[in-house]
This record gives C-alpha cells, structure tokens and sequence, in this order.
C-alpha cells in the first residue's frame, strides 16, 4: 500500500462520531426532560385530591367534593362499546384484504385510503360523528353515538396493525394447509389467525388507549361535561374522563386546576396500564412463536 | 417410453404470467405409481409445471393456464371440479418443511379431520408416521410440538401429513434442496417405498438425485420440454443434445 496515498481520516472522522452521539444524547435528554417536568407537575399539583372517594364521587361545585365517578364510568362504558364494535370490523377487513382480496388496483387504493384515514385529525371525525350518528341516525348525544365515532377514528389504526400481523404469518403455513385441502376460511381461522393474535392484540390495545384519551370528538358530537349520573345504557347521555379533565381545567378556579390534574393521573395509569400489556404481550410472542 | 397407465395427461399446457411465458406448449403423460422427476436450471418452470398439477398456482393472480391437465379423465382447471377435492387427492411436500405450529399428533390429522376423514384417527397417525419411517423417533412425544423435531424429521413429518389424505398422486417440490446428507438419504430411500402405492412427480436442481429415485426423467429448459423419458436412458444415453451438456454440467 502506497502511503502518501491516503490519508488519515481518524481525527475528523472520530470527532465527528462524537458530535453525534453528544446530540443524540442531548436531544434525548431534552425530551425526557419535558416529560418528567410536565408529569411532575401533574403529581405534585393532583396527589393530594387523590383518593378513594376522589374516584367514587360524581363531579361537584365544590372542588374537594368533586370526583369522576360518572366520567370513570362513561369511559368504561365507551371502551367496551369501542372494541364490541371496531375489533370485529378491523379484524375482518383485515383478513378480506389480505387473503381473499386480489392485489390490484382497487386494493392499491383502498390500502392508501386507510393509512390515509388513520392520519386525518380526530376532530373531523367529531364532525362525522355529529352529521351522521347524532343527527341523521337521531343517536341524539348517546354513549352508542360517541361509541360509533370513536371506532370510525381506531378502525384505521387497528386495520393496519392486524395487516401486518397477518402478513407477517409465513407464506409457508398457508401453503401446507392449502395442499391438505383446506379451504380459505380454514386456513385463516386454524392458522392464520391464531399466529397473528400477539399481533393483532397489541394494535387492537393501542388503538383503544388511542380512544381512551381522544377528547375532540366527543366534545364536537356534545358529549356531556356535567354528568351526575351512571350511565346505564348505550343510548344514555354521558361524559368520559378526557372531557372530564378538560372542564376542569378550563374552570377558572385553581382548586379546579389541582382536580383536574388528579383526573389526569387517573387517566395516565390507565394508560401505562394498557400500553404495558400490549408491550408484554408483544414480547411474549416474539419469544413464543419460532417458525 | 411407453406410457402404460397415465395419471396425469397435459395437452398443449401453456403458462403464462401476465407477459411471460413460463411454460411453451406442453404434451406428456404421467406414469402411474412411478418416480417422476422434473429436473432443469433454476427459472426454468419446475416449480411452476409441479404447481399446475394441484392448483397452487391459482394464488399467484397474474397466473394464466391454456390447454388442459387431465387428472382420472377430468380436466383439474373444470370450473365445476372443487379445487379443494383435487389437492385432497393430490398432495403436496414443500422445499421448506412448514410443520404447523401445532402437536406432532395434531400436523398429521389436521386436514383429514377437515375433509371428514370416519376412521380413527390414533390409527391413522400411526401408520402415516410408520410409513413416512418417523414412528419410532416420535412415538413417545405426539403431543409435543412439531417445532422440537430436526429439519430432516421436519420434512418427514410434512411427508407423513401428505400421506394422511390418502392421496393418489403427491407432489414433492425439491424435498431434500434444505436437508443435510444423511437426512437427504432417508428421504430418498422413503420416496423409493411410497411408489408402489403413490404416483410421485419430484422437482429436484441434483441430477444425482433424479438419477436415483426416479424411473422417467423429464428435462426442462427455458419453459421448453426438452426431453422425456426413462431415467435410465435419459442418463446414459439421451437423444437431445442440450440434455447430455445439461446433465453432464456443461450449463447450468
């Protein structure tokens, strides 16, 4: 090798590698931050309306009275009506596009309809939500009418997530089934589908913590904000713990401000709950399923 | 080569995907409970010609077939013949041995139990395992997973759930191209007992295999069917040109 030829890039190259990491780490940092501080501020200011009656009491004009109660459960309520309604309705347009669809055009256009509506802002599914459910199916301002809004926002979402948990099931598998006689239907319900469940779960369980925080939409369809009631029907007026939080904090009360932020760390254990499970359930597949 | 008692007749079968043409213009007959072999350079349509005979290419949507295959005197593509009858009839053992996620017990009666198989079933697991030479490795663990067996006994067992449908014809699509020797060996002394009850079509790239397990070797080139006929003859003395550079390694 000819020396004079090339030239040390070590210096320049290592400093370079360290700027990088030096900004990574920053930016990293950065973000972390932010989150512990707002999180922070959250706990300090609503740990001491946190209580067991806190969870137990309806809403009040007095802020040490004031509980979520009937925004705890409106937001059961609507989870449940939630996934009764989308997971079905994902899951089998999932299964249709992936194995019984043929891949054309039509199905090119579907495909990019779908990632499309799973990036369109959840306020304009409010504004669906009330042109159709509230208004011209006469849902009026009902958990069912908050419940068919909210899985319109998921669907896209869980319809993705349960795609690529069927097309990550191999090819292989199919085939064999097939070639022992096994019709579509079959091969989707004995093979395919109990491999794609980790899978399909976990999007599902994303999707419905998705739900679980939206606020606009069901502000748009009116969602009620005051509710000193359980609901105890799908067609029962109702609140959810979003809005719940949201009223509060517009109040111009301080005491109001501290509620509010109880309700949020309610809802934030819910949340870290509920992402958990998909991340186990996705880890414990990975381990579970070897082909 | 006398054809004596044809199981699979193909008159002018041509297939196409979209463009390009995977198979010219094709006539031949299939020998019953024979070895036949499909051999050929990578591309050249084995996989694809193998396919047609159970339908598996209907997956594949720009797949177009002319002519017609003649399976008992029924043509497989009759719109009114179930596809699934005919892969009932006509198995099939992948490259890849794909065992379902499932009990070694349970890969074996899956698609009997689907297509309304009367007999019992602990009985047809053990014969289909003794047949495929599996039963003494697997008898005391039938109901641990597939997943737990080595790639040769993998295949084996993918063999095995092929004979469970009480085929007449299976179909085996390079069989041993994953396999280590010894396992490659079983296979083709296992290939060698099923003749007599089955009529075999393998796919294989080894032309020593080909030499070994078949009785009539088919040679194809560029979707073209080159050369037909007994292995034997094929393999020491062929009449085309093409087929001695081919097996004699000169191309492919």
């Amino acid at each position: 090798m000819n020396n004079s030829q090339w030239k040390n890039p070590g210096d320049r190259r290592a400093r370079k590698e360290r700027l990088f990491k030096g900004c990574a780490i920053g930016l990293t940092t950065f973000s972390l931050v932010i989150l512990v501080v707002l999180v922070g501020h959250v706990v300090v200011a609503g740990f001491s309306y946190l209580s067991l009656d806190f969870l137990t009491s309806f809403p009040s004009r007095f802020a040490h009275k004031a509980g979520i109660k009937s925004a705890l459960a409106g937001s059961f309520w609507l989870m449940g009506l939630v996934f009764l309604i989308s997971v079905p309705l994902g899951i089998a347009s999932a299964i249709y596009l992936e194995e019984y669809n043929r891949k054309g055009k039509l199905s090119r256009f579907i495909e990019i309809n779908i990632a499309n509506l799973a990036g369109v802002p959840s306020i304009v599914y409010g504004i669906i939500g009330l042109a159709v459910f509230v208004r011209f199916f006469h849902l009026q301002r009902s958990l069912l009418a908050g419940a068919l809004t909210m899985s319109l926002l998921i669907l896209p979402v869980i319809i993705i997530a349960a795609r690529e948990a069927i097309r990550a099931v191999p090819k292989n598998i199919r085939l064999g089934a097939y070639a022992l006689g096994a019709t579509r239907w079959q091969t989707v319900i004995h093979h395919v589908l109990p491999a794609a469940a980790p899978g399909i779960l976990t999007g599902v369980i994303l999707a419905m913590s998705r739900a679980l925080g939206e606020t606009a939409p069901l502000i748009m369809i009116g969602a009620l904000t005051y509710v000193a009631f359980v609901p105890a029907g799908p067609m029962d007026p109702f609140t959810a713990l979003p809005i719940q939080i949201f009223n509060w904090a517009s109040r111009p009360q301080a005491e109001f401000h501290e509620v509010a932020a109880a309700g949020i760390i309610v809802l934030l254990i819910f949340l870290l709950v509920l992402n958990s499970a998909a991340v186990w359930l996705r880890h414990r597949a990975s381990k579970k399923i070897r082909w | 080569m006398q054809i004596k008692n044809p199981v699979l007749s193909l008159s002018s079968v041509v297939v196409r995907y979209d463009d390009f043409t995977a198979i010219k213009p094709c006539s031949l007959e299939i020998e019953r409970h024979q070895v036949t072999a499909i051999i050929g350079p990578s591309g050249c349509g084995k996989s694809t010609l193998l396919r047609c005979f159970n339908r598996m290419n209907d997956f594949v949507d720009s797949f177009r077939l002319e002519g017609e295959i003649l399976f008992e005197g029924r043509n497989i593509y009759d719109k009114d013949w179930d596809v699934v009858d005919i892969r009932r009839r006509i198995g099939m053992v992948f490259q890849k041995s794909n065992p379902f996620p499932k009990s070694i017990a349970q890969n074996i009666i899956w698609g009997p139990k689907l297509n309304g198989y009367q007999g019992s079933l602990d009985d047809l697991v053990q014969s289909s395992l003794q047949r495929a030479g599996l039963w003494n490795d697997v008898k005391d663990r039938l109901h641990e997973s597939a997943l737990t067996l080595s790639g040769g006994q993998q295949q084996r067992l993918c063999i095995a759930r092929a004979i469970a449908m009480q085929p007449e014809v299976i179909l085996m699509d390079e069989p041993a191209s994953a396999l280590d020797p010894r396992s490659t060996a079983r296979i083709e002394e296992l290939i060698g007992e099923l003749r007599r009850d089955y009529s075999i079509v393998i796919v294989t790239h080894n032309m020593q295999q080909a030499a070994r397990v078949s009785d009539a070797t088919l040679f194809l080139y560029e979707g073209e069917l080159i050369e037909y006929g007994a292995t034997d003859k094929l393999f020491t003395n062929p009449d085309v040109q093409k087929t001695e550079d081919y097996i004699t390694g000169r191309f492919g």
